[in-house]
């Protein structure tokens, strides 16, 4: 068309058309439609209905081997590797309850049969946290025929249950004291009438799921909700908010009594420089807050081209102050001017540990930093790629295993590698066994640990355990009973 | 092994619906980005709308071009659901890291976007989030009943009256 002639010819708009499309575009767009293109392609495998019926029957009329054969032929069209994976067995896919597996064989998990786990009601759990070898707790997202869910084990995570909790969302483990307490975030509906609000809900149990404590429902005004319990009175909730670009607000929340009682204890917002008790940054992305014990806690940002990528708060969380991370491995400089932020620090205790993601064009800064004082110091050191999920260091950190997509490797990851560090952290190599995809790890010691493997380009959802750190992984195959 | 899967020829009605996925759903993850609420999980609504599209999948009855119209009808009324339930509140676990919508835009901030969109009629939204998607004005003409001219000056009414509420120059 004519600019000349064209009546709706505008430069201002023209460039907002450009921004429009700027805005509803992330690099990391292809490795979210992979993980939804897994989720569907799973509601195809488990039905939709229509399709799953087919195979149901024709199971029921024909041979194992030719049900096998047939399951290979629709699961080779779901985006299965033809040339590397093969259904061997039976039709996992319709049965409720596959065979438990014992820890047997020394063979990687790829050489392994890939079930789809669960019943038909529940997706696949894409997150466990063990308090033992025995006793652990998973989250089951959303999918097409289900809502989330939380989901418990009491045999290592062969057989899940789904816990009784209303609109569940994710969980936090709290055992400091010898009482295992589960924290459980719910949203629950909004209190207004198609505006912005909605509430959240803690709720606790001591008791493996059998009863649940709920707290208080707590209205806020959207955004994203991140708890961090210390045990199973004391809990903080972070709730971002509205902002402008490049900084977002958050509210800090604290309960002492289970959440029964919250009392807003700190707020940021953007273009709000005030300093001093009750205020956060007011620049930045402010991603979450957690806490290390009832005094320390840490804010993890993401501050592109900032210099603080932490705050740290000493008083419960009412004063923040920002605290510099050294450059890993050296002991002079510190982080800044990149496009970097950090992940929410862990701890165990007075250990801890933080990952910060992100660089410069000279280079990735992929750091994991190491606490033995609750956090108040930290050293880096170099990670060997970008994680795709937090590493895992039990016990007193003295070993560390993390999944990372190498430098070089591509963005967003299109599979992680398996790293091991004998140092506590400092030092790490590819390790023995072999791991497909990507997945989050949860170590109990150096030696019993978890991956959960995320469904993702024929990769199927399953669990996997290893008693050896990592030399042999063994396929639980397990199952979600509602 | 693999031979038995390498010689299946006839695409099945999955792998059918599959490539569908991997043609349009970086324009179905666009689309419902700019119509979700800040904060909202797009693969959550993405994966959602696709399932949708799957159980409606035995009777559509067109070829490609309908096949996006159609995909984008229902990932609309999947998300005006959304938003009328008011699911958008995300809940993140300490052991998760992936990346997520939290990571601003470069442009214009998703949360300023949506607060933005808010002053618009339903069908200037919908109109400004087709286009952010990527659609051409001569496909949202296709898609709205609309010649490629009028929607044009529609998309260009709903950006005068968006800008304003966009306070932030690139």
């Amino acid at each position: 068309m004519n600019d000349e002639l064209d009546p709706t010819a505008n430069p201002d708009l023209d460039r907002l058309d450009a921004r429009l499309r700027e805005a509803v575009a992330e690099p990391y767009d292809d490795y979210v439609l992979r993980r939804a293109r897994s989720r569907v392609a799973g509601s195809l495998a488990a039905g939709g209905g229509r399709r799953r019926g087919v195979v149901i029957a024709l199971a029921a009329l024909i041979p194992a081997a030719a049900a096998a054969v047939l399951l290979a032929t629709v699961l080779g069209n779901l985006g299965r590797p033809l040339a590397t994976h093969v259904v061997t067995g039976p039709t996992p896919t319709v049965e409720a309850s596959p065979s438990p597996a014992e820890p047997s064989p020394s063979a990687p998990p790829s050489a392994a049969p890939s079930p789809s786990p669960g019943a038909a009601s529940a997706g696949p759990v894409s997150a466990i946290a063990m308090f033992d070898a025995q006793d652990g707790w998973g989250y089951v997202p959303t999918t097409a025929t289900a809502p989330s869910g939380v989901v418990h084990t009491t045999d290592g995570g062969v057989h899940w249950a789904l816990a009784h909790v209303p609109t569940a969302g994710r969980i936090v483990l709290t055992d400091p004291t010898g009482v295992r307490t589960a924290w459980v975030l719910a949203a629950l509906p909004g209190a207004g009438t198609g505006g912005p609000a909605a509430q959240v809900q803690a709720l606790t149990t001591t008791d493996q799921g059998a009863n649940w404590t709920p707290g208080t429902a707590l209205s806020i005004s959207g955004g994203v909700a991140t708890l961090s319990a210390i045990d199973a009175n004391r809990a903080w909730l972070s709730v971002t908010g509205n902002g402008a670009a490049g900084s977002n607000a958050m509210q800090l929340y604290r309960t002492l009594d289970g959440g029964m009682h919250w009392d807003l204890i700190a707020k940021g917002n953007p273009g709000d420089s005030s300093t001093g008790p009750g205020y956060l940054p007011g620049s930045c992305q402010k991603l979450g807050v957690t806490f290390a014990n009832a005094s320390d806690g840490y804010l993890n940002l993401h501050c592109p081209g900032g210099e603080y990528f932490l705050y740290a708060s000493h008083d419960g969380g009412v004063t923040w102050a920002a605290q510099h991370l050294p450059l890993a491995d050296l002991t002079t400089g510190y982080v800044s001017n990149c496009d970097c932020q950090t992940a929410a620090p862990v701890f165990h205790g007075a250990d801890g540990f933080l990952v910060l993601t992100g660089g410069v064009e000279a280079g990735p800064l992929d750091t994991l930093y190491l606490t033995h004082d609750s956090g108040r110091t930290w050293a880096g050191h170099a990670l060997p790629g970008t994680p795709v999920a937090p590493p895992a260091m039990p016990g007193a950190m003295s070993t560390g295993y993390v999944v990372a997509v190498p430098a070089g490797g591509g963005t967003p990851p299109p599979a992680g590698t398996f790293y091991h560090s004998a140092d506590g952290g400092r030092t790490w190599q590819r390790a023995a066994g072999q791991l497909d995809g990507l997945g989050t790890l949860d170590f109990l010691t150096d030696g019993l640990g978890w991956y959960v493997q995320q469904p993702q380009g024929g990769i199927p959802a399953r669990i996997l355990r290893t008693p050896d750190g990592g030399r042999t992984w063994v396929d639980l195959r397990y199952t979600v009973q509602g | 092994m693999v031979t038995l899967l390498e010689r299946t020829t006839t695409p099945t009605p999955e792998a059918t619906f599959l490539a569908l996925y991997d043609r349009e759903g970086p324009l179905v993850l666009r689309y419902l980005r700019a119509w979700a609420p800040a904060g909202a999980d797009v693969e959550d609504l993405v994966a959602e709308a696709f399932t949708r599209a799957w159980r409606a999948w035995p009777r559509f009855q067109g070829g490609e071009p309908e096949a996006r119209a159609w995909l984008l009808r229902i990932a609309r009324n999947h998300a005006i659901g959304t938003w009328r339930r008011g699911r958008h509140v995300r809940l993140v676990a300490i052991d998760e890291d992936l990346p997520d919508a939290r990571t601003p835009g470069t442009g214009i901030d998703r949360i300023e976007l949506a607060a933005a969109l808010a002053h618009l009629s339903r069908e200037e939204r919908d109109l400004v989030a087709l286009r952010a998607a990527g659609l051409s004005h001569a496909e949202i003409g296709a898609l709205t009943g609309r010649s490629e001219a009028a929607a044009k000056m529609a998309w260009h009414r709903a950006a005068t009256r968006l800008r304003p509420h966009l306070d932030r120059e690139a």
